[in-house]
């Protein structure tokens, strides 16, 4: 049984007890889904009250016969009437002539259809090429937009994070050297114990650490963001392990190694990037160093983002590195 | 409320009955809807649901005079079968057939199994006397999120606390409950 059977499914007394405990309906949304409740009721009581019931005879009426016999016989002289003023007018009929005329009249008349039913034929193909045509275009046009969009969220969340990243952990922030705090540091198991400097950030962007969480999860999933923001503050009360960061009630502190052995500046580096869609309708998007790359003689893994569509909008959820490593 | 009180009402008009009955049910039909519809449905499809539900309860005390039994048994069997159908309808991943080769087909209840239901109310009130043990505001950030299916955003307004700090609440009161419940011997993976 996993989280879903826990809280879905619930019996009377969960519910009731939920209900009691935890209301989530205030007097206003109470008195709104009443009123829709009643109206619901009376829409259903009054369609109900219109049942149809009884049988009635139905008598057409009389004049209705004759009317139709004098309609018929009206149609019935135009049509007599109409062909005998046409045959006077124009002569005999095509039946009446010569049997050599009757014959050339018909091969003409052979010809004349081929000719116009291959004209026809030769028309539709090219109304069928052309709107095939038209169809092609504007799938490609249609891919394109699409690759188009998907690019520019791609981008605009991969040079949000670059840009996060850096000031997070590439000594970007501006700080105060002289207000320095200290932490003791135990290892995981506890068994050694060193200090840590940190510098008060005082930097405008992000003036409080709420304003980096903020920025945290305008880039990244509500589990990504989570995540980081763990990693940077990890226990910032008992300190183990490498926080980056510690929040205190005067502000916030960056680590001093941190900071003053900042790494490339990625914010400015050029990079290429190629994004697609999965079948999940996630956004893949792989970004390759290649400025950097050029820099340094190690090899730069290649980084892929999957971007979520959440309810805030697109977010990173994952970036992974792939190992690139030539096999030997 | 009972019968009694409903007849009670009822002798006033059948208008104060409706109102009355709305008043006294209408949080527990939408802990229902919402518990049901949590996931793949907005919230309003779930006032929807909630109105249909009492538009059907209000219909069947017209018909039903004298009627006998639980009220709120039959007010929540309604709400269930108004939200499955809701639920049907809007989810279109939901199951709507089983093959017959499924391996899930041994799920199916042929008929109530007394003890597995007994043992599963048993479990829920243990999980909930263990969320209430967090307190408030944690108790009420963990009951929005995984019964009603509210988002963080939602929870903040109900809470009157900022979505980041709901976020960070959430997180912990999590870790919280997972230890809480692991202590009452409910420890298997996947709950939370």
């Amino acid at each position: 049984m996993r989280s879903s059977d826990v809280f879905s499914n619930i019996d009377d007394k969960t519910a009731e007890r939920l209900a009691v405990g935890y209301p989530v309906l205030d007097s206003r949304q109470k008195e709104r889904l009443y009123a829709m409740s009643k109206r619901k009721y009376e829409i259903y009581t009054d369609s109900g009250s219109n049942e149809v019931s009884g049988v009635e005879r139905y008598r057409r009426p009389k004049w209705y016969k004759a009317a139709s016999i004098a309609a018929a016989a009206v149609l019935v002289v135009a049509g007599i009437g109409g062909s005998t003023i046409l045959i006077s007018h124009y002569g005999t009929s095509p039946a009446a002539g010569t049997g050599i005329a009757g014959t050339e009249t018909a091969t003409l008349s052979e010809e004349q259809a081929a000719s116009i039913e291959a004209s026809v034929a030769e028309e539709n193909r090219h109304i069928q090429e052309s709107i095939a045509e038209d169809a092609e275009k504007a799938k490609a046009a249609r891919a394109e937009d699409e690759q188009k969009s998907i690019d520019a969220v791609a981008k605009g969340l991969i040079d949000s994070y670059r840009e996060f990243i850096c000031d997070l952990f590439a000594g970007n922030l501006e700080v105060d050297k002289n207000n320095i705090v200290t932490r003791t540091i135990k290892t995981d198991d506890g068994q050694f114990e060193y200090e840590r400097e940190f510098y008060l950030v005082t930097d405008q962007k992000y003036p409080t650490w709420a304003d980096i969480e903020k920025c945290c999860y305008e880039i990244f999933d509500e589990e990504q963001g989570q995540k980081i923001l763990e990693i940077c503050t990890e226990a910032s009360e008992d300190v183990n392990g490498s926080p980056f960061m510690c929040v205190t009630e005067n502000g916030y502190y960056i680590e001093k190694g941190i900071h003053d052995n900042g790494m490339d500046q990625l914010v400015s580096s050029e990079y290429d990037m190629s994004a697609y869609t999965d079948e999940n309708g996630n956004i893949i998007a792989s970004v390759i160093e290649t400025e950097l790359s050029k820099v340094h003689d190690y090899i730069i893994p290649e980084k892929i983002f999957t971007i979520v569509n959440t309810e805030n909008g697109w977010r990173i959820n994952k970036v992974d590195e792939e190992d690139s490593t030539p096999e030997n | 409320m009972t019968d009694k009180d409903l007849r009670r009402y009822a002798e006033q008009s059948s208008e104060a009955a409706r109102r009355a009955l709305f008043d006294e049910y209408c949080g527990y039909v939408y802990v229902i809807c919402a518990n049901k519809l949590k996931g793949c449905a907005g919230g309003e499809d779930i006032d929807e649901c909630l109105n249909d539900t009492f538009a059907a309860v209000f219909r069947y005390l017209d018909t039903s005079s004298g009627h006998e039994g639980d009220l709120k048994g039959i007010i929540g069997t309604i709400a269930r079968r108004t939200a499955i159908s809701y639920f049907r309808r809007l989810s279109p991943d939901a199951d709507r057939t089983v093959s017959i080769d499924a391996e899930n087909i041994r799920e199916l209840p042929s008929d109530m199994n007394v003890a597995d239901e007994a043992e599963r109310s048993a479990m829920s009130e243990t999980v909930l006397d263990c969320i209430e043990a967090l307190g408030k505001p944690d108790s009420s950030i963990i009951v929005y999120f995984y019964y009603y299916g509210k988002s963080t955003k939602e929870i903040a307004s109900l809470t009157g606390l900022s979505s980041t700090a709901v976020q960070q609440r959430l997180s912990r009161a999590r870790k919280k409950l997972k230890k809480l419940l692991s202590e009452a011997g409910i420890s298997e993976e996947g709950y939370l």
